[in-house]
């Protein structure tokens, strides 16, 4: 039946048409229209009339208003949409949803077409919600389907879900790629100066943060699309500091043992500290378990970031280093820890030969153990030929035999701070001995040649009394700190001030470290570096600790990122303005007027 | 006038021109060509400082405008001069005991020069670190606890005084703690207003209040001052430093050491942003002995101005103590100078030289390490 030519009536300044497949007894039937407001005219306009009350009005183009839309003959299984420009026609067909504009499209035969025509107002918001454009939208795009002719071809629904499955899998399996890739913006930062290795600055460059790790620095790199910029031109960039003696948040934590982690006693919403560590521009920390003297603990390799779920510290390593303390209380009390701990190592080795024992005593028991079972089988066979009377003869021969057989060796207990003590005899772990005066030193140097151990020296400040016996050495480097001149002789241990040009005369490694809070070890480094020969403080600065992306030379792969205020390879006055760990601003200098403020 | 007379009149000027040109030349030194410490605590490149036989400084002129045939003191490159430094109201010279005021609460008799031993050798280690003045004052316990005395870092048979004394009051913890609290406080602050009628407000020297608490500082401030005198004020959060803005007031602060309490450093950028001056109070000889540069260096990293800093460390403790012609290098200053190899607020600056009234001091490193195996 020929649908005819319809008009469409504008009424209120609103418009919809809804021809529908014909005959009229279906129309009449099965109204689904949504407009009380619609009116056509045509041939068949006595069959349209207004839909009910559920009808919402479209709003669209005035200048539509008026026009014809010419829908062939359905049955022809052709129509023709030659509507304004902005609209379209949707046609409906069973499960099938077809999109016209000014178009021809096979709609096939069959009574069951449903058809709305509407306009796409050019702003998309005032259009509302309609089931045709909500389903056209699930497959392909609206560009597309027009470039293809105007026809919309859903996915096969086998597509659909190995798309989705695909989809999902990504999504749970790496959801930390795929939230970087597809939801993260980059971060960047504008204009900023690199001072690099060999003092020359690489000057307005931009870095480029993805993921939290830089991806892209120099004059020539472009900000990506959609990527979050910081204003921070001018300022100087360099990777942040690493603290190797620092004791950060651990101001009333004592710890007495070697299964005690200084992690442990980490307070990481202590946030007054950690921000004016951040400040300082150190970044990352290994922190050293206090204690009374003696084993103390182990070291942890920390960084200074923001965690998801409060705080700050996220731990890198737990085991940096067993913690042996020879420095506190008075002499006879530093005597008696030196003994202490030599004592403690001794019994290590002592336990290891135990466990060795009982290992070849138990693979003994193991092969006793196979014999007895295989004479046991042999005398059932035996017993299988004996009279029954005689079985309970038997059971207590079995019995006699059972008790005669392989004895189990005693499994030594468990004894997990002695297993760690093992870790630093076979090498795996080294040993930060906290050492100040010569004869701590001394103590120390013994120790290590006595256990052969990989020591690091912490403190040595009378290290240049006991250079010959540190040369010696192998496998020794220092761990120097803050050094406090006093004017009264005998205060404490004194710090020569030619130290470090004796150590580097030795071949002696030697690193920095705050030993308390870490605010100081930028002011520490720049005191040290005034005995050397290099004229700034940074690459000694930024070689303290360089592993893997952290710390070294700013480059791509580093997390961390420090900006200063001034370029502090040049200017001794310069001081961070703000510090970036893995993609987030953890710590910027406040204004003037908030600095401070109560 | 004959031309005979004028002939003589020229040559009498002449000869006492001569005169006064080789006797002002004779054992003078120049130091030259260096970086100076000016009085506004910026550092002037490229400058020369003529420092007469008498101890005083002659001229600060450019470099290239020193006269060559001088003595010359050729300064490191990048090396600079400044004024020597000054440990305020710390024990340097005498013993802690010493310092006890006592238990008048008006105490204007007290002099505390009479605590100062110049014998100590601790004033000479103290010089090597460049640290050329020593203020000491007794341990405020009343309103007024005599009077402050000013010293050159010099371990000799007689003192050399380098400032006249000043009045030290209190506003704090005082003789009266020990009745009752609150109410001693209340009496405290009743009695100073009364002091203030009669006594302080009189007395053309405000002096230096001590005023360590925030309490006590809110409290001295409420005090109708007539001119404001140098607070001496430990400072924590709850000070209201923003009080002191266009008042010219100058704060005594510190001494800030690593790892200490961070609220007092804040305070104290707080209070320069706000116009106050400041001077880094010394804590000889308990403190380390580079703490006076410490300090410095540790508010800097806390925001404060590089020439802020720089005039704590040599200028304004100078005034806190009323002493002229110490603290500043110029004409007629006292030539206590010491070269730095560098900026004096770089950690890395070490001392080269000392002069202490013009006379260069030995510059004996102390602990080497022969005497320390010795020590052990």
């Amino acid at each position: 039946m020929p649908l005819g030519r319809h008009r469409c009536e504008w009424i209120d300044d609103r418009w919809s048409l809804f021809p529908r497949g014909i005959p009229s007894d279906t129309l009449s039937a099965r109204p689904t229209g949504r407009g009380e407001d619609l009116r056509c005219l045509g041939e068949s306009s006595d069959e349209f009339r207004s839909w009910g009350p559920r009808w919402r009005p479209i709003p669209c183009d005035l200048a539509a208003r008026g026009r014809w839309i010419d829908v062939d003959d359905w049955t022809a299984q052709e129509a023709q949409f030659n509507g304004p420009r902005g609209s379209t026609l949707m046609i409906h067909r069973g499960r099938q949803r077809f999109r016209l504009a000014g178009a021809r499209v096979n709609l096939g035969s069959g009574d069951d077409c449903t058809a709305w025509v509407f306009f796409e107002p050019k702003d998309r918001r005032k259009l509302p919600k309609m089931k045709c454009n909500r389903l056209f939208s699930r497959g392909v795009s609206k560009r597309s389907a027009i470039q293809r002719g105007g026809h919309l071809q859903p996915l096969p629904r086998w597509l659909t879900l190995l798309l989705a499955s695909l989809t999902m899998l990504l999504v749970w399996g790496h959801p930390g790629t795929v939230e970087a890739q597809f939801f993260e913006r980059a971060l960047v930062l504008e204009g900023v100066h690199i001072p690099g290795p060999d003092g020359r600055v690489l000057e307005d460059s931009n870095i480029v943060l993805r993921g939290g790790r830089i991806v892209e620095l120099g004059p020539d790199s472009d900000a990506p699309m959609m990527s979050k910029k910081l204003k921070v031109k001018g300022l100087f960039a360099t990777a942040g500091l690493t603290d190797l003696s620092s004791t950060l948040t651990l101001d009333d934590v004592r710890s007495s043992s070697a299964i005690h982690s200084a992690w442990d006693g980490f307070d990481r919403y202590d946030s007054q500290q950690i921000l004016r560590t951040l400040a300082s521009g150190v970044t990352r920390i290994h922190l050293i378990p206090m204690g009374p003297g003696g084993i103390v603990g182990r070291v942890s390799s920390l960084s200074l970031g923001s965690r998801d779920e409060g705080g700050y510290g996220i731990l890198h390593s737990e085991d940096v280093a067993l913690c042996i303390d020879l420095s506190s209380g008075t002499p006879l009390e530093r005597i008696r820890t030196y003994e202490k701990v030599r004592g403690a190592l001794k019994s290590a080795l002592n336990r290891r030969e135990t466990v060795d024992d009982y290992t070849s005593d138990l693979e003994e028991y193991i092969e006793d153990l196979v014999e007895a079972a295989k004479k046991k089988a042999e005398e059932k066979d035996e017993e299988k030929d004996e009279k029954k009377g005689e079985k309970e003869k038997g059971e207590k021969e079995k019995g006699e035999k059972e008790e005669e057989g392989p004895k189990k060796p005693d499994r030594p207990e468990r004894d997990p701070a002695a297993e760690i003590l093992l870790q630093v005899l076979d090498h795996e772990l080294p040993v930060m001995i906290t050492a100040r005066r010569s004869a701590d030193l001394q103590n120390a140097i013994d120790l290590i040649e006595e256990f052969q151990l990989s020591a690091i020296l912490r403190g040595a400040d009378e290290a240049h009394l006991v250079l010959e016996g540190l040369a010696e050495l192998e496998k020794v480097s220092l761990l120097l700190e803050v050094p406090r001149l006093s004017l009264t002789r005998g205060a404490g241990p004194r710090r020569d001030p030619h130290l470090i040009a004796q150590l580097d005369e030795e071949g002696i490694s030697w690193a920095v470290g705050s030993g308390g809070e870490s605010t100081s070890l930028w002011r520490s480094i720049q005191q040290l570096s005034g005995q050397l020969s290099t004229a700034s403080p940074l690459p000694l600065a930024l070689a303290q600790g360089a592993q893997g992306p952290f710390g070294g030379w700013l480059r791509r792969g580093a997390t961390e990122v420090v900006l200063w205020e001034g370029n502090p390879a040049e200017d001794p006055l310069a001081r961070p303005n703000r510090v970036i760990i893995n993609g987030t601003v953890v710590w910027q200098r406040p204004s003037g007027t908030r600095e401070g403020s109560f | 006038m004959k031309s005979g007379n004028l002939w003589w009149l020229i040559l009498l000027t002449g000869w006492i021109g001569w005169c006064t040109t080789v006797e002002g030349s004779e054992n003078s030194v120049v130091i030259r060509p260096v970086a100076v410490v000016a009085l506004d605590g910026s550092i002037c490149e490229q400058m020369a400082v003529v420092i007469r036989s008498d101890g005083t400084i002659a001229a600060v002129i450019p470099a290239d405008q020193a006269d060559p045939a001088l003595p010359t003191v050729h300064a490191a490159a990048g090396s600079v001069l400044t004024p020597g430094l000054h440990d305020l109201f710390g024990a340097l010279g005498c013993g802690q005991d010493a310092l006890m005021a006592g238990t008048v609460l008006f105490d204007s008799q007290l002099d505390a020069a009479a605590a100062f031993d110049p014998t100590t050798g601790a004033l000479d280690q103290a010089a090597r670190h460049g640290i050329l003045y020593t203020t000491v004052a007794a341990v405020p316990s009343g309103i007024r606890n005599g009077s402050s005395a000013t010293f050159l870092c010099k371990s000799d048979a007689t003192a050399q005084s380098v400032a006249a004394g000043r009045p030290m009051y209190a506003l704090a913890d005082s003789v009266l703690l020990s009745s009752r609290e609150p109410t001693s406080r209340s009496a405290m602050v009743s009695l100073w207003k009364d002091f203030m009628v009669e006594g302080a407000g009189k007395n053309r020297d405000p002096g230096v209040l001590f005023c360590p608490d925030a309490i006590d500082f809110r409290q001295s401030l409420s005090l109708r001052w007539k001119s404001l005198p140098v607070l001496v004020h430990q400072g924590d959060a709850r000070s209201p430093v923003e009080r002191l803005a266009g008042k010219d007031a100058l704060m005594v602060v510190g001494p800030f050491l690593e790892n200490g309490n961070p609220a007092a450093v804040a305070t104290a950028v707080r209070a320069a942003r706000t116009g106050t001056e400041l001077a880094f109070r010394g804590g000889l000889p308990a403190a380390p002995a580079n703490h006076l540069r410490g300090s410095a260096a540790i508010a800097v990293a806390a925001g404060l101005d590089g020439d802020a800093a720089r005039r704590a460390l040599f200028s304004n403790p100078a005034q806190v103590v009323a002493g002229h012609g110490i603290g500043v290098i110029e004409p007629g200053a006292r030539a206590d100078l010491v070269l730095f190899s560098a900026d004096p607020l770089d950690p890395a600056a070490r001392v080269l030289r000392v002069w202490r009234g013009g006379q260069q001091m030995g510059m004996k490193t102390h602990g080497s390490i022969r005497e320390l195996g010795g020590i052990r």
